[in-house]
């Protein structure tokens, strides 16, 4: 009897041994797995991702997903950093210019992926790639809202990317609102090169923050292109608008391009617009409304619109603010 | 055979030379285009002692700026001193310093040994593939394949070979046009008049596309109208450098008609040189060494004008001398340019050309001044 309990209870305990080694592994190694998935997800975690951005709108994409690059570009007439980034790229490495980034420089910092533009970087894709993961989108003059989307998807941050456009569109869309209830709905765009005026029409940056505000644009505007260069003035008849706004090249506004934009605004044809006469024509940051090309550029070019359309503010708030500041 | 004749009409006036006068000498010459030397009689160059001294002196010193282009960069790597690379080491010398490098020797030596050539063939000491109007139609063909690729193909970029092809197409037309209007008398002075008319419509013609255009491709041009070897890349430097080579190696095989060149057409054809025929092959030889280097790196200025020169004044004897001189001359001036390009504004980056002409133009001022006539 004895034998037998003793029997049983060994092969009860040996059953049991069994069942735990079998047991065991089939729990174990999910375990194992997740958290060993878990800590490369960390190790791999977006924050901790050195990333180097060629283009000023892939750099805001990533400051407005609360990401840092370890390099960027000098911003195109910035020093090194736009005016609106500066405070958040402390620290960043420069690495050359948009149009001759230092690829050594860029290897150097050892980077996980590369963002950019094709229009600045096709030519030195292929090496590029031998360097990290790039990811170029075409044209960033064009399509910033995707171009966000694109670069966000690039960093694993879709969901984070998505969020963040819904709140610069909810804006938008606030204020479109407010814009429809006043009757000036008509905007000219033109810029100040060094001896030339570039017309602006709709595929810019500008022209789709105007078009996503509902604004309209005279005939020769409204047309899916970036823009007309040497824009002459036997045409300023067609800049005829409720509003008239403007660009001036460069940062430290050259003053022979300042000239050639007097002399241009005292033609007797600019005189005689009458956005002119009634006192509509102003002057538009170009790093904002024009190179920047950002997501974060376009946040404060929203927040220009209500004084440079004179609508009514809301005593003590801003109008159409964000709900969540970032 | 046409050019041939009149030698034989003349041959008793010039019976006092003893080369024409003597049947077999003749014949060799005339028969010279049939049995040019890579058709088996091989390779035999004239180097004197001076010459050898001089470039191995050349070769030496474009050694030493290599090994610097290799070292140099923002990150200090000692290629010399390599037991075992990290993967950025790697990384940086033989991916990004290596095909860099390598694009400065070819565009050099290309450039170089084109200015010689031009320069041999119009006996005229400005001829150089900018001033003919070479470079600038290699430009104005890549911005006119740009412009075409953006109005047709919705701004599709090119592969690197398709702008080197686009390169080369440029070129040659250039100098069927300057061949074509310099035919009728042959006047090569006004051949070099011609190119710099050529190029200069050549340079309103890119200013008026790139006007035109929807502007970013301003951008993707500039690259090719400034010059700059940023954009090496090793599948792109093997065909160039291939393709350098053979264009170096035929010109080297074609020396002594080269040599008669510089002379006159007439102690040419008194010597039974078929002019028509071995300057047709020069010209192109030129042309295809200009598209490769505007290919490679857009039109780097003043090499091709400035290092034969500077050549003439080192090395100043016999053309195969000469040839290799300005090939290694030519490297040596725009590697060393690169360098500068590269590590002078670090992190900025500056076209090579702006090197090439800081550094070539007072060496060619000094050199010039310092001795009397060319």
């Amino acid at each position: 009897m004895n034998a037998l309990r003793l029997s049983l209870k060994l092969l009860s305990h040996w059953l049991t041994l069994r069942l735990l080694a079998l047991v065991l592994p089939i729990l174990l190694v999910p375990i194992l797995v997740l958290s060993l998935s878990v800590a490369a997800y960390a190790s791999e975690d977006a924050t901790a991702l050195r990333v180097v951005t060629l283009s000023n709108d892939s750099t805001e994409a990533l400051l407005a997903l609360g990401l840092k690059p370890v390099g960027a570009t000098r911003s195109l007439n910035g020093q090194p950093w736009y005016p609106h980034i500066a405070a958040q790229m402390q620290g960043v490495t420069v690495v050359g210019l948009e149009n001759a980034p230092n690829l050594e420089l860029i290897a150097s910092l050892q980077p996980d992926l590369i963002l950019g533009s094709r229009q600045q970087s096709a030519r030195l894709r292929a090496t590029l790639e031998r360097i990290a993961p790039t990811v170029l989108v075409r044209d960033s003059r064009k399509g910033w809202q995707q171009n966000f989307l694109l670069f966000a998807r690039a960093l694993g941050q879709e969901q984070a990317g998505i969020k963040r456009l819904a709140q610069v569109q909810a804006r938008i869309q606030c204020l479109k609102q407010a814009l429809q209830q006043q009757p000036l709905r008509q905007v000219s765009v033109l810029r100040f090169n060094p001896g030339q005026v570039r017309l602006y029409q709709l595929d810019s940056f500008s022209g789709e923050l105007f078009a996503a505000l509902g604004l309209t644009r005279p005939a020769s505007q409204n047309v899916h292109a970036y823009g007309v260069n040497n824009f002459s003035s036997e045409r300023i008849a067609e800049l005829e608008a409720d509003w008239l706004f403007y660009f001036t090249y460069g940062a430290r506004r050259q003053q022979s391009t300042l000239l050639y934009r007097e002399a241009f605004m005292s033609d007797p044809a600019w005189q005689q617009l009458s956005v002119v006469r009634h006192n509509r024509v102003q002057s538009l940051d170009d790093v904002i409304w024009n190179t920047a090309n950002g997501i974060l550029a376009a946040g404060v070019a929203l927040d220009q619109i209500p004084q440079l359309f004179s609508l009514a503010v809301p005593e003590g708030g801003a109008l159409c603010r964000s709900s969540v500041k970032d | 055979m046409a050019q041939a004749k009149p030698v034989s009409d003349q041959q008793p006036q010039s019976s006092t030379r003893q080369c024409t006068a003597d049947p077999a000498a003749k014949s060799s010459a005339t028969t010279w285009m049939a049995d040019r030397p890579w058709r088996g009689a091989g390779l035999s160059l004239l180097l004197p002692a001076g010459a050898l001294r001089v470039l191995g002196l050349l070769l030496l010193v474009l050694a030493l700026v290599s090994l610097l282009a290799m070292a140099l960069g923002p990150l200090w790597i000692n290629p010399l001193d390599l037991q075992a690379p990290s993967a950025l080491q790697q990384l940086v010398l033989f991916e990004l310093r290596w095909p860099r490098l390598l694009l400065g020797l070819v565009v050099g030596a290309s450039l170089a040994v084109a200015g010689f050539v031009l320069q041999s063939l119009t006996r005229v000491s400005i001829a150089a593939p900018s001033v003919l109007g070479l470079a600038d139609g290699a430009g104005l063909s890549v911005v006119l394949v740009l412009f075409a690729g953006e109005a047709l193909w919705g701004g599709q970029l090119l592969t690197p070979q398709g702008m080197a092809l686009a390169a080369l197409a440029g070129a040659v037309a250039v100098l069927m046009l300057l061949r074509g209007l310099s035919r009728r008398d042959g006047d090569l002075e006004k051949m070099v008049f011609a190119g710099l008319v050529v190029a200069a419509i050549c340079k309103a013609l890119v200013s008026l596309l790139l006007l035109l255009s929807q502007s970013d491709m301003a951008m993707q041009a500039q690259i090719w109208l400034v010059g700059s070897l940023a954009q090496a890349n090793p599948a792109l430097n093997r065909w160039l450098l291939a393709a350098c080579v053979l264009l170096l190696s035929l010109t080297l095989f074609n020396y002594r008609a080269l040599a008669l060149y510089r002379l006159s057409d007439e102690v040419m054809g008194s010597l039974g040189q078929p002019v028509g025929v071995s300057q047709r092959w020069l010209y192109l030889l030129a042309a295809g060494l200009t598209a490769i280097a505007v290919a490679g790196a857009g039109q780097v200025s003043f090499v091709g004008l400035v290092v034969p020169h500077l050549i003439r004044r080192i090395c100043p004897r016999g053309v195969p001398a000469q040839l290799i001189g300005n090939a290694c001359g030519g490297a040596l001036l725009v590697v060393a340019a690169d360098v500068l390009a590269r590590n002078l504004f670090t992190p900025y980056e500056l076209p090579v050309g702006i090197f090439t002409a800081l550094i070539g133009v007072p060496c060619f001022l000094w050199l010039y001044g310092r001795g009397g006539r060319s």
